[in-house]
């Protein structure tokens, strides 16, 4: 028996402190996964252990078949794309955004201040969430179309438009003057 | 723009790192909803063992009324003391049960559940 079934195992017969360890080896990719999705530490914070609760309390309908991250990587997406529709975080960051202004009449000022971290952040902002997410699973956690069906619970194909949607939407939005500059 | 100076340009945001007290929040939220639970199983037996009873108490009421009557046969100076009335009187009982007595159990099992979970 894995070392996770035998978890899964002593939570189903009520020894409700054997879920701490789902929570040690999870919690940092599932913060992650959140935040990438939320873009805000509270609410990442919020949403993982909803999802955490959320998992204990539907343990008992894993079936085992597949990893456990593979089952509960999607209640993370899943929880953190509902808490954004719930607050409507998603407008206001555009709202926020917005505010801040455009990222190309700016960006002379930020390279200039060396703040290329607060360029790219706004950049992502400006993005949709799911296209966002993608794009940075793909390219920054170098995770395989098929990796990011397993996280997030998308279809193979909407990964796939989401990818090439997502990729266009950053290129347009990155100043093109800045794409060698912004490089060390 | 290539793969790669995509991957750099995200690489210049900050990856984020859960907090310490992330892990201890998460147990105590399960913990609580132990005791949630346990309290809420608790309170419904309670509430099926108080209704049962009190459903018991209007049968023999409707039923065997009468005879009851008959039986205490100095309650029968009392004015208007029917069958009607007893059972009228059971019924409000089991309300008065339901409204005061059923929180009252749910709250001696949530703090007897949180001490014990």
């Amino acid at each position: 028996m894995s070392n996770e079934s035998e978890h899964i195992q002593r939570i189903l017969a009520g020894d409700a402190n054997a879920f701490r360890y789902f929570v040690r080896e999870y919690q940092q990719y599932a913060y992650t996964l959140a935040f990438r999705i939320v873009r805000r530490p509270e609410d990442a914070e919020e949403v993982v252990q909803d999802a955490f609760l959320k998992a204990f309390k539907a343990l008992q309908h894993f079936k085992q078949r597949s990893k456990f991250t593979t089952w509960f990587y999607p209640i993370v997406t899943r929880q953190a794309l509902s808490h954004l529709r719930k607050k409507k975080l998603d407008t206001v960051d555009v709202e926020v955004v917005a505010q801040q202004g455009d990222p190309s009449q700016n960006s002379a000022h930020l390279i200039e201040t060396d703040d290329r971290k607060q360029l790219i952040e706004s950049v992502l902002d400006r993005m949709k969430v799911k296209e966002r997410l993608v794009l940075q699973l793909h390219y920054l956690e170098e995770q395989s179309i098929e990796e990011i069906v397993m996280q997030t619970g998308f279809s193979t194909s909407n990964v796939k438009v989401l990818l090439y949607r997502g990729r266009k939407s950053f290129e347009d939005l990155l100043p093109t003057d800045i794409y060698q500059e912004l490089l060390p | 723009m290539t793969n790669n100076q995509i991957k750099k340009y995200l690489e210049l945001t900050e990856t984020p790192t859960p907090p310490m007290h992330l892990e201890e929040n998460v147990m105590k939220d399960i913990r609580n909803y132990r005791v949630r639970r346990a309290a809420r199983m608790q309170s419904l037996r309670w509430l099926v063992i108080l209704t049962l009873l009190s459903m018991g108490l209007l049968i023999v009421l409707f039923f065997y009324g009468d005879t009851l009557l008959s039986a205490f046969g100095e309650l029968e100076s009392v004015p208007d003391l029917s069958k009607r009335n007893l059972t009228l009187g059971a019924g409000l009982a089991f309300l008065f049960l339901l409204v005061f007595v059923d929180p009252l159990l749910s709250m001696y099992t949530r703090r007897k559940y949180q001490q014990t979970i």
